[in-house]
Order: C-alpha cells, then sequence, then structure tokens
C-alpha cells in the first residue's frame, strides 16, 4: 500500500503562506493497492491528484475507485475539476452512503447543476458507476474494503481497507458519541455507558489497523466551545488510535484556523500524550503532498 | 386475553434495543413487530399498516433518513406516525428528518415509557392529511 496525501484541510481551502507546510486544500487521500487506485474524499486536492493521474496514464484506459466519506462541501467540492472524469478512457467508481433524502448521485449531480457549475455530472466523458453502501464489505481487486457510519452531521462514512496483509482506516468527521450524548445516558434503561458503547464500535472498526488517518479538527482547549459539530479533539484520536492499538495516526482535516505553527503544536500535543500513556503509537500530523510506504 | 388494537414495528440493528423496545411495548398491550433492517422494515410497515413505527437511522443495509422516504411516498404509511431515534443528536439531522416526515425525532439512548408516553400523545393528535 502507497499513501499520498493531496488534501489534509477541513471545512474550506485554506491557501496562504500561513498553511505551507500541512497544505491549504480540503480532504484527498489517494491509496494505491498494487495496481487499484483508491481515493477518499474529493476536497479540492482531488484536482492536482487528478492532473498526476492525466500524466501517468496519458492515453491509456485507468480505473479509479473514489469513496467519498459524506457529501459536504470540503469533500466533494474538487469533483468537478477532477479532470480523468472528463476523459472517456477513464472508469469511474464512486462509492458512499446515500444522502438525507435524496440518492448519493443525485447529491453529486444536485452539486453540478448550471447554477454552480457549467457542466453537468451527466456531461462528463468517463464511464461513471455510482455505489451506495449497503452495509456488508466489498472487494476491489485483491483489496477488501469495508465502511461504518461516524457521528457527525449527515450520513458519513470511515473505511477500512485490507490488501496484502496491510490495514488502512479513512475515518474523518467523527465526534464521540459519550461526549455529545453525556447528557442523556443516566436517565435511560441502557445506562450511562451508551455513548461509550457506541464509541468502542469504532474502536473495534479501526483496531489493529496499520495505519488510520483520522481527525483531530481542534485542541483540547478549543474542543468544549465546538461540542456537537461533529468533530474531535486531539486527545480524543490519540486516545482512540491508542485503544484501538493501530500502528500510526496520522491526524488530519486541520482546521482553517490552524496555521502551520499551531498544527505542529498539536503534533507536539499528542506526541505527550502518547509518552504519558507508555504507548507505541506512531503519531504525525498530515501534510499535503506526504507520501507514506505501508 | 387483551385485545391487541395498536400495533407497532420497530425498525432497529441494535438487537438489545430492538429486544427491550418489543418487550416493552408487548407489556403495554400492543402487538410488536421487529425488523432488524431498513430494507426489511419497509416490506413489514407496508405489510403490517401499523398504528405507529420506530425507525433508528444508523442501519447497514438502508439508512433511516431512506426508509422514512420510502414509506412516506406510500399511501400505506404516508400518515402513519413514525418516531425517528437515533444516537446522533446534531440539529441538522433532526430538522432533515422532520422535513422529510418523521413525526418525531427523539435521541437515544431515550425512556421507552416516555418513548411511548410520545407515541400516544401524537396518536391522541394525528397529523392532518396532505393535500
Amino acid at each position: 500500500m502507497r499513501v499520498k496525501f493531496w488534501g489534509t484541510r477541513g471545512s474550506i481551502a485554506t491557501p496562504g503562506a500561513a498553511t505551507v507546510t500541512y497544505g491549504g486544500n480540503t480532504s484527498c487521500v489517494e491509496l494505491r493497492c498494487g495496481s487499484d487506485i483508491l481515493i477518499f474524499d474529493a476536497g479540492t486536492g482531488i484536482r492536482p491528484l487528478g492532473l498526476e493521474l492525466m500524466a501517468e496514464f496519458a492515453k491509456e484506459p485507468v480505473t479509479v475507485h473514489l469513496f467519498i466519506s459524506h457529501t459536504h462541501w470540503d469533500h466533494i467540492q474538487g469533483f468537478p475539476f477532477f479532470t480523468p472524469a472528463y476523459s472517456p478512457l477513464t472508469t469511474l467508481h464512486v462509492y458512499g452512503s446515500a444522502g438525507q433524502g435524496l440518492p448519493l448521485e443525485k447529491v453529486l449531480r444536485g452539486q453540478m447543476q448550471g447554477d454552480y457549475f457549467p457542466v453537468a455530472l451527466g456531461d462528463i466523458e468517463a464511464t461513471l458507476h455510482v455505489h451506495e453502501f449497503k452495509g456488508k464489505p466489498f472487494a476491489i481487486g485483491d483489496a477488501t474494503v469495508d465502511a461504518m457510519y461516524l457521528n457527525h452531521p449527515g450520513m458519513t462514512l470511515g473505511y477500512r481497507v485490507e490488501h496484502g496483509g496491510k490495514s488502512f482506516v479513512y475515518a474523518t468527521d467523527n465526534e464521540p458519541y459519550r461526549h455529545t450524548l453525556k447528557h442523556l445516558g443516566h436517565r435511560a434503561e441502557i445506562g450511562g455507558n451508551f455513548g461509550r458503547d457506541l464509541d468502542r464500535e469504532f474502536v473495534k472498526f479501526i483496531a489493529g489497523a496499520d495505519f488510520y488517518i483520522g481527525e483531530a479538527q481542534y485542541t483540547d482547549a478549543e474542543y468544549p466551545a465546538r461540542l456537537g459539530w461533529g468533530h474531535s479533539s486531539i486527545s480524543a484520536t490519540v486516545a482512540v488510535a491508542i485503544e484501538a492499538q493501530v500502528g500510526t495516526l496520522a491526524f488530519f482535516h486541520h482546521d482553517p484556523l490552524h496555521d502551520d505553527k499551531a498544527v505542529a503544536a498539536m503534533a507536539d500535543t499528542a506526541h505527550d500524550l502518547i509518552k504519558a500513556r507508555g504507548a507505541t503509537l506512531e503519531c504525525f500530523a498530515a501534510r499535503e503532498g506526504q507520501v507514506v510506504e505501508l | 386475553m387483551i385485545p391487541m388494537d395498536k400495533s407497532l414495528v420497530v425498525i432497529e440493528n441494535d438487537e438489545a434495543l430492538l429486544d427491550m423496545t418489543a418487550f416493552y411495548f408487548s407489556e403495554q398491550g400492543w402487538e410488536v413487530h421487529t425488523a432488524p433492517d431498513g430494507h426489511l422494515g419497509v416490506a413489514l410497515a407496508l405489510e403490517k399498516r401499523p398504528t405507529a413505527i420506530i425507525c433508528d437511522i444508523i442501519m447497514g443495509e438502508m439508512h433511516g433518513f431512506d426508509v422514512l422516504r420510502a414509506l412516506r411516498s406510500k399511501p400505506e404509511t404516508k400518515n402513519t406516525v413514525i418516531i425517528i431515534t437515533s444516537a446522533k443528536a446534531y440539529k441538522p439531522d433532526i430538522d432533515r428528518a422532520l422535513e422529510l416526515g418523521a413525526t418525531a425525532y427523539v435521541v437515544k439512548p431515550f425512556r421507552t415509557d416516555e418513548l411511548h408516553a410520545l407515541i400516544e400523545r401524537h396518536l391522541a393528535t394525528p397529523r392532518e392529511l396532505e393535500p
């Protein structure tokens, strides 16, 4: 497996001198499993990835598997600028959850309506297949892909890929249930541990992964004011990664208010937490353009 | 034998919660039918035409919003009391469920007696028929 980060920012693209180290493009990660090309999210980072794929495959046919975590803007806004979608030599499989009231294809079609963009989804020249998640793992070449719904407004999926004895998880835009449900748990028959039990399901989903791309949009100091926004603090994400015994945590979906110095400070916080717990977790703040071989 | 004049379909993929909800409403004299996923739930609701439906959101096979959309598009369940229950406590989700025709949205974990009271209240004040 080879992982490349093309977009690491959350919420909105944040270009400029203050973000040159960790990057300003929104969520997009490329995963190569042998010859299979998997892409996670179509934030603005998918535009340069598309250009590189066009250069790599030139006039050859190419099949791309694009996994959408959810259809908030920062995860789909680059899609209309993904050049391979305009090539008749491209076969494009898009995976995700049905939206809230609309099928996934209609949601994608919606952002390319004439009021928003000059080219309609139906006019792209790639052969397009849209697949909605049906609750069961499925195969892409030699890889197996599973998905799990996360705790975020809207229908949001995290993905786990197994290939060649390695495991990779992409799970962004996720908030611990125990935080959002804390005030409710004590007064129900199923008890105060309800949120914690749901969070355990997520720990099981990522358990033992060699590489976990998780989100840590907020510092611990920022999180209380953003409780219920559907994102995690750095200490929550590090704690989950330690509990799940993952090999490496790459945290991303960096907040647009965080400059490079702030993101680096969050990495320091993460390392302090890991050291204090006596854990062996490897952890870094994902940088745009960074490549990791598993 | 107590005559059962109220029936309930519970669509929920958490087996323990499904059993607990079914047990409580059965004890209260309801005829209860259960489905562990959305597809089965829609089929069951259309077949049984229950007095009320309780439906989860996060289910792998077919999520709760799709269930809601399917049920509200059918004359059999267009005006049935449908309570959406979910551990998702975000306002956009709650607003969207109500827009799609949910009678009410209850955040998990809930007290079953309060859920029952809520359903009874909605049955006492039926939805207005849409034109």
